[in-house]
């Protein structure tokens, strides 16, 4: 036990040093739009809500196996510079593992895919969703690219609801935008 | 005439107080007054009433929402969401808190096999079935557990099976950075400890380097840190490391020229009062790439002889091809006494998977209902190679193995396997000795 001693005190030393408690901060949306768009801007937010025949495209395109109640209602953000909208940010809610993930899809005015923001914590642990080793995957894509979970996009070892959910919400936000941009 | 009329009428209203209706109108005056007080006193009543009502309505309000948060918050969910797809433990079968917390999760996986060898060996075999239990009583203390029975258990059948503890430890999470876990641990030595299951793996037999060289499912009591870090290097942000280090009781002397599985450490006791340290470092430079590098120190008897390994193990997944493998090495310190021991166990494996389908297959048996079902081929080589310990005096054993498979998942966690293995060995037998065969099995977790 004498000789141990050392041993033990080094290694609570190493976890008081290496002691940091997860800061969970909360992104919001003006932060993670001030993020992506640097310029000075003003945000409009519109609620875009789908008529019957719209939803039924939706679950048409994407699968009616992942439809779900908070695709009805999309909340849209119109980022402006001098008059003209340069992006748009589409706020959802999917299933994740560890609870409701929340979250922000930025796209340009041509529907790219900008950034993915991960608004809410319900992701307990890591917030693995939220790495752009995870995000970065999306970046650039559009309603032309197929974006499928193990097929286009890897998943992560030990999230696959959250993977699907990001990815299946992602698939869905596409073709909201597309009607939006019809109006 | 008009200013006439108009005259008349303005000495009347002057005039007529004065002619004996003054009184009346001072009554009336009067009377309307005392009403008009009685209904200013009375609005005021009202209006304190109401204000008293209003209040007391705004606290029932907040009694109400509190009690209904209570009921919200106390409220039990279960939901199935899938094998290895709960927020603890392995089970597909949740039962959590509206709050998040208190989770308990329930799941296994159990396997049937069937092998059938040119040497005469063949045989149905109900080989495993796991119980997992995981759970969450708050948001930083965990449990793991998973039970085995194999071949029946300890009664079963002809009293040849086993029950054994494979996991059950509980974890104190501090960060991502670090967090202390204790109990019966998985070895963190090599990746295929680590993710064994039967429903997850693509062959039905293990490697030879993972039966007989780490030789899974490789279980210590022990305990020790683990976490995981995202370090991002210059603008590079997509690099996750993790590790687990534990001290354990560790390997003892029950390993021989064919192998270590006997040498695995006691969940009671230590045989030499001398701890054992294993680690395991991995690192993904990116989604769908992982290499991993383990090691291990101990002394295996009582008079202070070491024992220390090496492991590399790889994954790597492209599209519907994934590459994995692993290779260990173990050194073992000679004894002073003469006793011989084999000074050296190492082996490896390398596998490749591809995943296809046939769209045409989609309203057949084989896809309808399923949402991604798929087939998998897949490719395996691997050997094994122990130093002799002079009991046969024939030199080195050495075993290698070809197999080829294919395999049917409708769904992640079932999966039915068929593969053809080749097997030859040089000297003693280490796993299957000189023979080739059909080995086929079915597996399922939930």
């Amino acid at each position: 036990m004498k000789k141990n001693f050392p041993n033990i005190f080094l290694i609570f030393a190493l976890i008081g040093f290496f002691n940091i408690i997860y800061a969970e901060e909360l992104t919001t949306i003006n932060q993670s739009l001030k993020e992506d768009f640097k310029t000075t801007t003003t945000i409009e937010k519109k609620e875009f809500t789908l008529t019957d025949d719209q939803l039924e495209k939706l679950k048409n395109k994407v699968g009616s196996s992942i439809y779900s109640e908070y695709d009805k209602t999309i909340p849209i953000y119109l980022i402006k510079k001098d008059q003209q909208t340069i992006g748009y940010a589409l706020e959802h809610t999917v299933k994740g593992k560890w609870g409701p993930i929340h979250y922000l899809l930025v796209v340009s005015p041509q529907g790219k895919i900008l950034n993915i923001h991960i608004l809410s914590y319900e992701e307990k642990r890591g917030q693995p969703i939220a790495k752009p080793r995870f995000i970065s995957q999306f970046i650039a894509k559009s309603i032309n690219n197929s974006i499928r979970l193990k097929k286009d996009i890897q998943g992560i070892t030990g999230a696959t609801i959250s993977s699907r959910g990001i990815t299946d919400g992602v698939r869905k936000l596409l073709t909201v935008f597309e009607e939006f941009r019809k109006l | 005439m008009n200013i006439v009329r108009l005259f008349f009428i303005f000495t009347l209203v002057l005039f007529l107080p004065h002619l004996g209706y003054s009184d009346e109108l001072s009554d009336l005056k009067a009377q309307m007054q005392e009403l008009k007080g009685s209904y200013e006193t009375k609005i005021k009543e009202l209006e304190s009433k109401i204000d008293a009502l209003s209040q007391a309505q705004e606290k029932q309000a907040v009694k109400t929402a509190e009690n209904e948060k209570k009921i919200a918050d106390s409220k039990i969910n279960v939901d199935y969401v899938g094998r290895r797809h709960a927020p603890v433990g392995n089970g597909g079968l949740v039962v959590s808190q509206s709050s998040g917390f208190g989770n308990v999760s329930l799941g296994g996986y159990a396997d049937l096999q069937y092998f059938d060898f040119n040497n005469g060996k063949s045989a149905f075999e109900q080989q495993r079935w796991v119980i997992s239990v995981g759970a969450q009583p708050m948001e930083r203390l965990r449990f793991n557990g998973e039970f085995e029975l194999e071949d029946g258990g300890p009664n079963g059948g002809k009293d040849d099976g086993e029950a054994s503890v494979e996991q059950a430890y509980m974890d104190y999470l501090i960060s991502d950075l670090v967090n202390i876990r204790a109990g019966a641990l998985l070895v963190p030595f090599g990746r295929y400890n680590l993710v064994h299951d039967s429903d997850i793996q693509e062959l039905t037999d293990r490697p030879i380097v993972d039966r007989q060289i780490i030789p899974t499912t490789w279980t210590e009591a022990g305990a020790g840190v683990h976490g995981k870090i995202n370090p991002v290097i210059g603008n590079y942000d997509k690099l996750e490391a993790g590790y687990e280090l534990y001290v354990v009781n560790g390997l003892d002397t029950g390993f021989s020229d064919t192998g270590l599985r006997s040498a695995r450490g006691s969940l009671k006791m230590d045989n030499n009062q001398n701890k054992a340290v294993i680690g395991r470092l991995n690192v993904s430079p990116f989604l769908g790439q992982e290499v991993g590098l383990s090691g291990y120190f101990g002394k295996y008897d009582t008079v202070g002889n070491d024992i220390t390994g090496t492991a590399l193990d790889w994954l790597s997944n492209l599209g519907p091809v994934k590459w994995s493998g692993e290779y260990a090495y173990f050194g073992v310190e000679q004894p002073n006494d003469g006793t011989e021991v084999p000074n050296f166990l190492q082996g490896g494996y390398t596998r490749l998977t591809y995943d296809f389908w046939f769209k045409e297959l989609n309203n057949t048996f084989l896809g309808r209902s399923f949402e991604n079902p798929k087939f998998a081929l897949i490719g395996q080589v691997d050997w094994a190679a122990i130093a002799d310990d002079s009991d046969a005096d024939q030199g080195n054993n050495i075993e290698h193995r070809y197999t080829i498979g294919l395999n049917y998942r409708p769904v992640e966690n079932f999966v039915w396997k068929l593969e053809y293995q080749w097997n030859h060995t040089k000297n003693e037998t280490i796993e299957r000795g000189n023979s080739h065969g059909i080995v086929t099995s079915v597996a399922m977790g939930f």
